[in-house]
């Protein structure tokens, strides 16, 4: 886990760096007072400190002293079908409106839990009935098709 | 007395049948939400935020604020029944709750810490009544000079309170504050950090942002987390016996007063309440040695105190409009997305609105008490629900959620990366309450600090020459310095690194 902290640190690092540098094009202050840029670049040069801080105490942290693991085998073909059935969705969403990928996404979930006899229906049936409760009943914006599904 | 009638009349607007609908429903699903392990007020409040775009304020709000104090009550059941805290609050009931469960009393263990969250609840909303009207009268005196000390002051409290350490909170704090930069500058409209992309000009979406930190990754800890499941106790009796209710009595009236205390702090949250109130009862108990083997205070106190301050918490929210913790900076997005400004205005602008609220809050605990005495049977039966459904469903919900929010794809991916950003900051303990707090405040924050700075004529130091904020930086700087002594003396106290999640 020391190592995941220093890169996030070091992430967090570069895009305080960016955001300083920035920063600086927004103008400091004027005659009326702070400018666009004046809370930017004290807020991004207390980032880039603090993150420096958090690698340093990152790269001095005694080995072991995280009790936090990375996740293995089913955990992590659950957190990366997760993932990945979000991207899916929003990558078919375009094409196909939202009934299909929506039904996709969660039989991608399910597949590890149930039978696909099972989870496939009940992918097809939440995809539908959530269309049904958000769109008609709540009068949300969802990501239809020209068939308005 | 003007409380009062106002009070009733706000009774008049809560009892309307959709309002009661509303409350009744916010309730209901803060139950759920405190039963269901892994799913926190913060996640189901961002996570319905979006479905009350088309519902009116009051009602919104009404339910939204049932969820959070609702969820209080619901914590509780899993915590006695399965030895699995619902919510952080609830994390030191399992110490008392599940050791008198086993000794078959866990019955009695969620009846005493149903009567104490009624009390606790309604005497904080009792103070709610009392105090709000006086205090956001005397806020409207306050100028950007002591708004921006106050925020000042609760950050201070929170990054020196929550997480493992100082820096890791206060990075958190200035992600947030950076992250709130992005869009249109309050005071010159200028864009800043949009990179050309239109969907940024308005800044990064509050709801979206929440809905990925804190559901999307708390999917992902969950599954990695996901374990046996423990056999639910029996309930049978809910009331203690006779000789019990001196000790619950003096333990839900210390608990009220403490949780009440810390709900008026920045910074405080409902963990440090139930946490403090434990220790306390413990501290003062003839023998210690109970406690951790069935002590009824070790449950009446935490659970009291948890109840009270969720209940305290609303008073800076109302009366100054700063937001306290992660759940009511949430409700805080909630005022803002349906137009309105949380603060000591309010009372004067939204009279109907405020006492509304005020008088559901009421009615809600009276509700959650129904459902906690007669009906615990029926919710321990939900801690049974298999989290291979309970997970596709919030994915589910939060993909509508975040695609409403403007009706854009670009909310989706917004919340798919700080899913996963969430996720890896809580392996390596970077809490996000802070980020979510100053994501909330920041423009708040820059736009007060600029009116200061204009009427300073740009000198910092004139903020210590008026008494409100001079003396409230004067105490955040301390909050900061001894945080960091603390740390170098390495007695800072690990407490949830975060909270009401």
């Amino acid at each position: 886990m020391k190592r995941t902290k220093i890169v996030t640190g070091v992430i967090i690092l570069a895009i305080a760096v960016l955001f300083f540098i920035l920063s600086f094009s927004y103008g400091y202050y004027t005659r009326f007072g702070p400018g666009s840029g004046f809370f930017p670049i004290w807020i991004n040069g207390g980032l880039i400190i603090l993150a420096t801080l958090f690698i340093i105490e990152s790269i001095r942290e005694a080995p072991g002293a995280s009790t936090e693991t990375y996740p293995k085998g089913k955990a992590l073909a659950n957190i990366l079908a997760t993932i990945g059935s979000l991207v899916v969705f929003s990558l078919l969403v375009p094409l196909m409106g939202f009934v299909v990928p929506c039904t996709i996404m969660l039989s991608i979930m399910l597949i590890f839990h149930y039978k696909w006899y099972i989870a496939i229906p009940a992918a097809v049936v939440s995809s539908i009935l959530i269309l049904v409760v958000f769109q008609s009943l709540l009068g949300l914006r969802l990501p239809v098709n020209q068939f308005n599904w | 007395m003007e409380s009062i009638t106002s009070l009733l009349s706000g009774f008049a607007t809560a009892l309307n049948g959709w309002n009661i609908l509303y409350c009744v429903i916010g309730v209901t699903v803060g139950m759920l939400v405190g039963i269901l392990p892994g799913l926190g007020p913060v996640t189901a409040i961002a996570l319905l935020l979006p479905i009350t775009f088309k519902l009116e304020a009051t009602s919104a709000i009404i339910m939204l604020a049932g969820i959070y104090y609702g969820s209080m009550y619901g914590g509780t059941v899993t915590s006695v029944l399965i030895n699995v805290p619902g919510e952080a609050a609830s994390v030191v009931t399992c110490f008392d709750g599940y050791a008198m469960a086993k000794q078959g009393r866990a019955g009695v263990a969620l009846g005493v810490a149903a009567i104490g969250s009624f009390i606790g609840g309604t005497v904080a909303v009792i103070g709610l009544t009392l105090i709000g009207p006086p205090l956001a009268q005397l806020a409207l005196g306050f100028g950007p000079q002591e708004f921006f000390a106050i925020m000042v002051l609760g950050l201070a409290l929170l990054m020196g309170l929550i997480g493992k350490s100082v820096i890791r909170g206060m990075l958190s704090a200035f992600i947030g504050l950076s992250l709130a930069l992005i869009g249109m500058d309050p005071m010159t409209g200028m864009l800043r950090f949009t990179f050309n992309e239109p969907n940024l000009m308005e800044g990064l979406d509050f709801t979206t942002l929440a809905m990925g930190l804190f559901g999307i990754s708390e999917v992902m800890l969950g599954y990695e987390a996901s374990g046996v499941s423990v056999p639910v106790k029996a309930i049978n009796k809910l009331l203690p016996e006779r000789h019990e209710w001196k000790p619950t009595m003096g333990a839900i009236g210390r608990g009220t007063v403490l949780g009440f205390f810390l709900g008026l702090i920045p910074g405080a949250n409902s963990v440090i309440a139930s946490v403090l109130s434990y220790s306390f009862e413990k501290k003062i108990a003839k023998d210690p040695s109970r406690f951790g083997k069935g002590a009824i205070e070790g449950v009446a106190g935490p659970e009291t105190a948890n109840n009270s301050f969720s209940g305290a918490a609303m008073i800076p929210l109302f009366t100054l409009g700063i937001p306290t913790s992660p759940t009511v900076a949430i409700l805080f997005g909630a005022f803002i997305m349906h137009g309105l400004t949380p603060g000591p205005a309010l009372f004067q602008s939204n009279p109907d609105l405020v006492w509304g609220i005020i008088a559901s809050m009421y009615i809600g605990n009276v509700v959650l008490l129904i459902f906690n005495l007669p009906m615990a049977r029926f919710w321990a039966k939900i801690t049974q629900v298999p989290e291979s459904i309970m997970y596709p469903a919030i994915v589910a919900i939060s993909v509508v959620g975040a695609y409403s929010v403007s009706g854009s794809l670009f909310q989706v991916g917004v919340m798919i990366i700080s899913g996963i950003v969430g996720y890896f900051f809580k392996k390596v303990d970077i809490p996000l309450a802070p980020l979510v707090l100053t994501f909330v405040l920041g423009r708040l924050m820059e736009s007060t600090l600029a009116q200061s700075m204009i009427y300073f004529e740009g000198n910092f130091f004139l903020f210590f020459t008026r008494p409100i904020s001079g003396t409230v930086l004067a105490i955040a700087i301390l909050v900061i310095v001894f945080s960091f002594v603390s740390v170098i003396k390495g007695k800072r106290d690990r407490l949830a690194s975060d909270t009401e999640i």
